[in-house]
């Protein structure tokens, strides 16, 4: 299995729990607000930064595991070598598109970084930069995995056409 | 010719009145005399709601054309703007829009840097202000000292919280479409609101104690137009712009004023609790912010920014009016 | 002009979905390409992308859709779903397509503890679907049965559709939660029928479950007492919880994965089954919440191309009746549910036709039901069925394929037009209890 499926198996795991300590936060939050009085100060910041840093660390893996979101209903109804090809054209629009958001958010980083972009006042002031910096990273891993997801369809390499090889296993398998 | 320009605002038209205006006044207006005084036409695509860009990301899209036009409330750019939300650092002031929308005029005119910044460093061009009417406090339950609120989560959006850190309560986080469900369950129980959008966005139904604490109109909001944009219609249309963007800022005085008393007006209808708080409580409320304006002057000169300048010279002109604070604040310590 | 760009980019659109593009990429891509005609500035298209892309889905109420998908995972995975759809099998001997029945009862509840249809669609996809299927359900039938019935957590409160439209048109968040039960109830009741009907006219689609010939053990007994009480105290602290005023929505959804997580381990999962739902569930979220980010991307584009205003030319142009009118936004919001979002679809038109329905006469409240439920229809039709491509995204078999979750949700998509034009004729099914409660 290739370096860059082991790592996006990697930080797949690490936001899948990420999700998880969520749920813990949140209850934690309820509990100390209906028991004590005392929520969890910040709550609402933390999950809404987090759910997109989520959604950006599970992209890699959702690419080389095949879970994006298509339609096959035209693929399905044309030759192998013409289905490659279909699989190249969205695989190069994916590599632009992320590379676009690399371009895009990398301007907005390195600003936010600069003046110390924050948002919310007083003790609840959260920086911005982290968030974008791992939408920045992110994208260009995603960009990176389209590319690979490329060489290994002309590889031959790929399981029903669209799983690069390791992505799906359970992550305790080997 | 014809032009067409995009506008928008990142809150919806309706429950805001900045946003309202911009619909309502600015773009019919502009529409108008373009068509009356001119041999152009124009016509906007107008986006609203954040259905182009949101609060905070207007700023942006003005910046880089995404959109011409922006209406935004400077709170939602707390770095890029911070100098900008000095009413909301000297809280307890003019209760009055237009008085408060005179002063801050007033602060722009003396000092021209505030101005200069959205062309300087954001490629737009301010075409006139405007913002929010007196702010008061809504609860889910009664209450009538300032100690009755230690620790009562509260939530805010923006500079406004640490009004009620000073307060000694707890400010959340919070922004208008999510306070309704938030106030039914408990996630704070309050909300620091003008009434018209109190009313608006029904909170009253949750939290039907509306308590008038007067911390000031807040002339916060901004109508910019990217630079470029401007630059590219022809003279005499750019001249109606810039001019119907000075009537939008004089006419928000009093459109804020009538919301506010059509927002009591229907609180009351409505069947809030509405009462007011007596003048101890609120100029010791303001006391207890006595050194809040000094450190948010101290935090701006940090930035880069005149911010000892701009604080002291709204204090000034103030002053200046027939208002007098609850609590004489003093940038000096 | 900008019209044109829209509307060819929106022929781009479907090519490119058609070619099997990744629908989120195919939506970024059109929505890049038509601000940059738009605009003529590469920069603005490229920021808009990246803009949309931090802040889309940078809310906390957000966060429902990965931990209600986590608590699909944990209940599926634990054995507690087969359990419940037993216990159902049996108490509903007599009926027909008694787990599609469960199904959609499901979801009648489910739909109080969600505001996004998708986490109902995506959680019953893993829990509902691989039952019928062991049952052997025809695949159709039971797809059909998760997808269309994953509609009604739009309906019945809360809902994230109904709070925007009350916030849009300055309606009270509480009268239209309120508004939404009666009609919610009676669509799962149509939903219900259906089954019911179908199943009596073509047995062979829905066969009954064939487990309970044996007799059960202790241990099975037990067993199947544990997952079926334990779900339903699930969604009693669930629903509970946010009737009591105890929860909002998202603390619901941690409270509802953190219980889930307790039963599955009372069921007796275990490090690598624990692990393993952590994982399937992060790969169901990803792409969905890119389609969310992708989707609000181009509905930018149709704001910035003035395609509200195209529309509201079209209909002062063409000076017809009230029926004519209403047809026409159905027609719209049908079109536009084929290719966006709900939330942004009641952004781009609600502020164009609610003054147009106060003017024909039409009561607010009922107004919103209906318009809302003709929105949620846009969630099965093609080709950008949001709620199909969830359960396709969601459901623990490869053999299925998208053509055959449309297929099934198509009388289920009928169903919702003929609930939304009964909801028009009778208003009262929704303003009554709002009236009689305020
Ligand atoms: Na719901
Ligand atoms: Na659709």
């Amino acid at each position: 299995m290739g370096v860059p499926i082991k790592i996006s198996r990697g930080i797949h795991l690490i936001s899948a729990f990420w999700t998880m300590a969520l749920a813990l936060l949140i209850f934690c939050d309820v509990m100390g607000r209906q028991l004590f009085g005392a929520p969890v100060p910040g709550t609402k910041e933390i999950l809404q930064n987090s759910v997109v840093t989520i959604a950006f660390l599970q992209l890699p893996l959702a690419i080389y595991s095949g879970s994006m979101l298509r339609t096959s209903i035209f693929a399905d109804a044309v030759p192998a070598a013409l289905r490659r090809i279909l699989r190249t054209i969205t695989a190069l629009l994916g590599i632009a598109v992320f590379a676009a958001l690399v371009w895009s958010t990398s301007d907005s980083f390195f600003d936010a970084y600069r003046i110390g972009e924050y948002e919310g006042e007083g003790s609840l002031r959260v920086p911005t930069w982290p968030v974008r910096g791992t939408v920045m990273v992110m994208s260009a891993f995603v960009a990176l995995a389209y590319l690979h997801m490329i060489v290994l369809d002309w590889q031959g390499k790929l399981d029903n056409e669209i799983e690069a090889p390791g992505a799906i296993a359970p992550p305790v398998a080997e | 010719d014809d032009f067409t320009l995009r506008i928008g605002a990142g809150h919806p038209n309706g429950p805001t009145v900045y946003v309202t205006d911009v619909a309502e006044f600015f773009v019919p207006e502009v529409v108008r005399r373009v068509a009356e005084e001119t041999e152009h036409t124009i016509s906007f695509v107008e986006g609203y709601g954040g259905s182009i860009a949101g609060v905070a990301e207007t700023l942006e899209s003005v910046q880089n054309g995404i959109l011409d036009i922006g209406a935004y409330c400077m709170c939602f750019e707390p770095a890029k703007l911070f100098l900008h939300n000095f009413p909301y650092y000297a809280p307890f002031g003019p209760q009055d829009s237009e008085a408060q929308m005179q002063a801050v005029r007033a602060v722009y005119d003396q000092v021209p840097w505030l101005t200069e910044q959205f062309t300087a460093e954001y490629d737009q061009v301010l075409l006139g202000l405007h913002g929010w009417d007196n702010y008061h406090l809504g609860t889910t339950d009664p209450w009538e000292t300032v100690a009755d609120l230690q620790g009562v989560k509260i939530g805010g959006a923006g500079p406004n919280l640490p009004w009620l850190e000073f307060a000694g309560a707890q400010p959340v986080q919070s922004t208008l479409p999510d306070g309704y469900l938030s106030l039914q369950t408990g996630v704070y129980n309050g909300w620091l609101m003008f009434p018209s959008a109190y009313l608006g966005f029904r909170f009253y139904e949750p939290a039907p104690y509306y308590t008038l604490i007067g911390f000031g109109a807040m002339g916060v909001n901004a109508l910019t137009m990217n630079e470029n944009s401007l630059n590219r219609l022809p003279e005499d249309v750019q001249a109606i712009i810039l001019e119907v963007g000075a009537a939008y800022e004089a006419q928000a005085g009093a459109s804020l004023n009538a919301a506010q008393e059509r927002g009591l007006t229907g609180l009351a209808e409505a069947g809030a609790t509405i009462s007011e708080i007596s003048p101890e409580v609120q100029s010791g409320w303001a006391e207890s912010l006595a050194t809040f304006p000094g450190q948010q002057a101290a935090e701006a000169d940090g930035r880069g920014m005149p911010g000892t300048e701009v604080m002291q010279t709204y204090l000034d002109v103030v002053a200046g009016t027939d208002y007098v604070w609850p609590f004489e604040y003093s940038l000096g310590n | 002009m900008g019209g044109d760009i829209v509307l060819w980019m929106l022929g781009l659109l479907i090519l490119l979905i058609l070619l099997g593009t990744h629908i989120g990429v195919a939506l970024a891509v059109c929505s890049g390409i038509g601000v940059y005609l738009m605009l003529g500035s590469f920069e603005a298209a490229v920021s808009i992308l990246g803009n949309t892309a931090y802040e889309a889905i940078r809310k906390d109420v957000f966060v429902v859709i990965p931990l209600f998908v986590l608590m699909g995972d944990f209940i599926s995975r634990s054995g507690a779903a087969s359990d419940l759809y037993r216990i159902c099998d049996r108490s509903l001997k007599r009926l027909p397509g008694r787990l599609a029945i469960a199904t959609i009862a499901g979801n009648t509840v489910f739909a109080a503890v969600t505001g996004v249809s998708i986490a109902a669609a995506a959680a019953f996809s893993r829990i509902a679907y691989p039952e019928m299927k062991r049952a052997g359900y025809k695949q159709t039938f039971a797809l059909g049965a998760v997808a269309g019935s994953a509609c009604l957590g739009m309906l019945i409160p809360p809902s994230v559709l109904l709070i925007v439209w009350a916030i849009l048109t300055e309606l009270s968040v509480g009268a239209l939660f309120i508004a939404g039960i009666i009609p919610g109830i009676l669509l799962a009741v149509m939903f219900a029928a259906y089954v019911i009907i179908s199943v009596m006219h073509k047995p062979e689609i829905a066969p009954a479950f064939k487990a309970d010939l044996v007799p059960l053990t202790r241990a099975e007994v037990r067993s199947e007492l544990v997952g079926g009480l334990g779900i339903l105290g699930l969604i009693m602290l669930v629903i509970g919880g946010i009737w009591q005023g105890l929860f909002t929505p998202t603390e619901a959804a941690g409270f509802g994965a953190i219980g889930a997580f307790v039963i599955g381990l009372i069921k007796g999962m275990r490090g690598k089954e624990i692990l393993d739902a952590i994982y399937q569930a992060g790969r169901t979220t990803a792409p969905i919440m890119f389609l969310l980010i992708s989707a609000q991307m181009y509905s930018r584009l149709l704001a910035i191309g003035g395609a509200v205003p195209f529309i509201q030319g079209l209909f002062f142009s063409i000076g017809a009746e009230p029926w004519m009118i209403i047809a026409l936004m159905m027609v719209i919001w049908i079109v536009l549910g084929m290719l966006v979002d709900s939330v942004s679809i009641i952004l781009l038109t609600v502020p164009i036709f609610a003054p147009i329905a106060g003017i024909l006469g039409i009561d607010p409240i009922a107004f919103a039901i209906f318009g809302i439920l003709v929105i949620e229809a846009g969630l099965l039709t093609p080709p950008f069925g949001l709620l199909v491509y969830t359960v396709k995204g969601a459901v623990p078999d490869p053999s299925v394929t998208l053509g055959q979750i449309f297929l099934g949700s198509t009388p289920y998509f009928i169903l919702i037009l003929v609930a939304a034009l009964i909801v028009l004729f009778i208003p009262s099914l929704a303003t009554w209890l709002p009236e009689v409660m305020f």
